[in-house]
């Protein structure tokens, strides 16, 4: 029984961080939410043609506030290549002024999404926040970071690297 | 959605739960209600009645005054061209079917995360996170959006009209003082109330190691003489999650709560199952026992936490949402006389994780279990922007221990909570920038 537990236990952490070869199955997804100060919608059909990197996060994220930085100097360093990157805001109530305050106290360049309804997790079937997406030009699903994405960690770098070559990693 | 059910052994403790409610007549007249035909504990659906107009309304909850038929629902909202956070509850008196005008507690411009809770004498309960705005970050300077913050509490005695002046929870509080995700629980006598929140403090504290900042410690201070004088602040758990809001309430005549826990697992990965924990004599709280031990591993916010009701033998109905391989669904289990929990039931496969308080669970007076959470479109993926809205999902659980979706009772919208009163139960939910309110009438 403890060994099965022990089994069933790896195959869960194997798993988890993991995901995201199911969701749309290997056809594009599109996601749409507002424009950051809610006045319109944006979708990522309208980013096709270069991959795109969403990563999620809200104000009660504690763990958003060091992940984002990271997400907007992966953004600095590849936004030249092509890369576009989004940040999107999952707060029930939108954007507001304590979201902007902490846009801009990280600095963030990156633009930002809000998403109140959280559609982005039942769309990526986020397990929680932060949850990075990449989506190649086509719009298809990459890989999906479960609890957000490190931009440094060789394996990301790497499949980063494929897309931006046009691979669909 | 669909719905798989799993073998219960605990479900007799349902029919005793139903034995022992008494079975409420439903008298009241069913003007605006649609028929439900085919759905066996509905009666009928009556039209929702607008709570408030609240575009940025989030941590919605209500509760209910059963014996007094009234309804409490509590939110916060925010804005987008000043840092101020309010807290607003409504009140209904007449279960449900109209809402009085929402009073903004305690004229607070830097408040949020409110909860409310009943005592047996119909005194009304608030606790929430008040922010200080006047003063910079807790630790940065350079960053705005940590103010020190505390929880504070009022109570109403006429149905949520007017409040007490507020106290500040802890009265000690400093600058350093960083509080998150409030609870609060409320004994029937309204004598003994206890106040939870999360130490922010360590989680943004550099100096701290990264797991002391993963991990959530709990602090609650409580009161023996009705919220007068609260005693000194406990530190009941260290090992809960930061970024889930957790649940307070009575149990055994015991202040009790529920929590998404966190325990490292590996190096990437922490463990985010269900907890409660239950206060003993002395000051003291039993160590944490899971609900399930689901093995949900995830390393940042879950978001959702869990949501309970005590039935009138005593039993505790816990609903949850755990992410764990294998299993990420909407779950529900009960905890018998014995302190132990029950095999639980998965109430709805639901593959991703439901946002802020997209949990919630009652009884309505025939002892049935009605729980709800936000369910999504169908998101076929056929690359087209999907424009469908999300759903609040109502389910009931009966005797016999299956879960039920109740379609009668599905609507557009978000955040949906259930406040069982004599003869029905109230939801109250959000859509298009509206909180609403309904009576699910109970047959």
């Amino acid at each position: 029984m403890a060994a099965r537990s022990a089994a069933v236990f790896a195959v869960a952490l194997t798993l988890a961080g993991c995901g995201g070869s199911q969701v749309g199955g290997g056809k594009p997804v599109a996601f749409a939410a507002h424009s950051l100060d809610g006045s319109r919608p944006v979708s990522t059909v309208e980013l096709r043609g270069k991959p795109v990197l969403l990563t999620t996060w809200a104000t009660w994220c504690t763990a958003c506030r060091a992940e984002l930085p990271q997400v907007e100097r992966l953004y600095e360093r590849d936004k030249a290549r092509g890369l576009q990157v989004v940040a999107v805001n999952v707060n029930g109530e939108g954007v507001s002024f304590r979201a902007r305050e902490l846009i801009s106290g990280l600095g963030l360049t990156m633009p930002v999404w809000s998403d109140p309804d959280d559609r982005f997790s039942a769309r990526f079937r986020a397990i929680g926040v932060p949850t990075s997406v990449l989506l190649d030009a086509a719009g298809r699903v990459v890989r999906i970071w479960q609890g957000g994405i490190d931009p440094g960690n060789r394996e990301t770098v790497a499949v980063v690297e494929r897309v931006l070559a046009g691979k669909n990693a | 959605m669909r719905i798989r059910t799993r073998p219960a052994s605990r479900w007799a403790l349902v029919g005793v739960a139903a034995a022992v409610a008494a079975a409420a007549a439903v008298s009241a007249g069913l003007a605006g209600v649609s028929g439900t035909r085919g759905d066996p504990s509905l009666r009928g659906v009556s039209k929702p009645v607008v709570v408030a107009t609240a575009k940025t309304a989030s941590f919605i909850s209500a509760v209910s005054d059963t014996r007094r038929n009234r309804v409490y629902a509590t939110w916060s909202i925010s804005f987008s061209n000043n840092p101020d956070t309010r807290v607003y509850v409504a009140a209904s008196t007449d279960g449900g079917r109209t809402f009085a005008k929402p009073v903004w507690l305690a004229r607070d411009n830097g408040a949020g995360q409110s909860v409310v809770r009943v005592d047996g004498n119909g005194r009304v309960w608030a606790t929430w996170t008040h922010y200080d705005l006047k003063h910079e970050d807790l630790l940065d300077p350079k960053q705005k959006y940590s103010n020190p913050s505390w929880q504070e509490l009022a109570y109403s005695d006429d149905a949520g009209r007017t409040w007490s002046r507020p106290v500040d929870v802890p009265a000690d509080h400093g600058l350093r003082h960083g509080s998150a995700f409030g609870a609060l629980a409320v004994s029937p006598s309204g004598k003994k109330v206890s106040v939870f929140w999360i130490d922010y403090l360590p989680v943004f504290d550099p100096r701290v190691k990264p797991a002391g900042r993963d991990a959530g410690t709990y602090l609650a201070a409580t009161s023996v003489d009705g919220g007068k004088s609260f005693g000194p602040v406990r530190k009941i758990v260290q090992t809960g999650c930061v970024c889930c809001e957790p649940f307070g309430l009575s149990l055994d005549g015991r202040t009790a709560l529920l929590f998404r826990g966190w325990q490292k697992a590996t190096v990437k990965h922490d463990l985010r199952d269900i907890k409660l924990t239950v206060a003993v004599p002395g000051g003291g709280w039993t160590a944490p026992v899971s609900v399930h031990d689901d093995h949900f591993l995830l390393h940042h916010c879950p978001s959702v936490g869990p949501a309970g009701a005590v039935d009138r033998a005593g039993l505790l109905h816990v609903a949850w949402w755990t992410g764990a391989t294998g299993r990420a669904g909407y779950w529900y289990a009960i905890r018998g006389t014995d302190g132990t929990f029950g095999t639980p039931v998965e109430i709805e496969a639901h593959p991703s994780a439901p946002n802020e308080n997209n949990a919630t669970i009652t009884l309505d007076g025939n002892g049935t279990v009605w729980t709800a959470t936000v369910g999504h479109g169908d998101f076929a993926a056929n690359g087209n922007v999907d424009t469908s809205p999300n759903q609040a999902l109502v389910y009931t659980i009966t005797g016999s221990g299956k879960p039920r979706l109740v379609k009668a009772a599905t609507v557009d919208g978000s955040y949906p909570q259930l406040a069982a009163v004599p003869g029905a139960v109230v939801e109250v939910w959000a859509n298009a920038g509206r909180l609403l309110a309904r009576r699910l009438e109970v047959r």
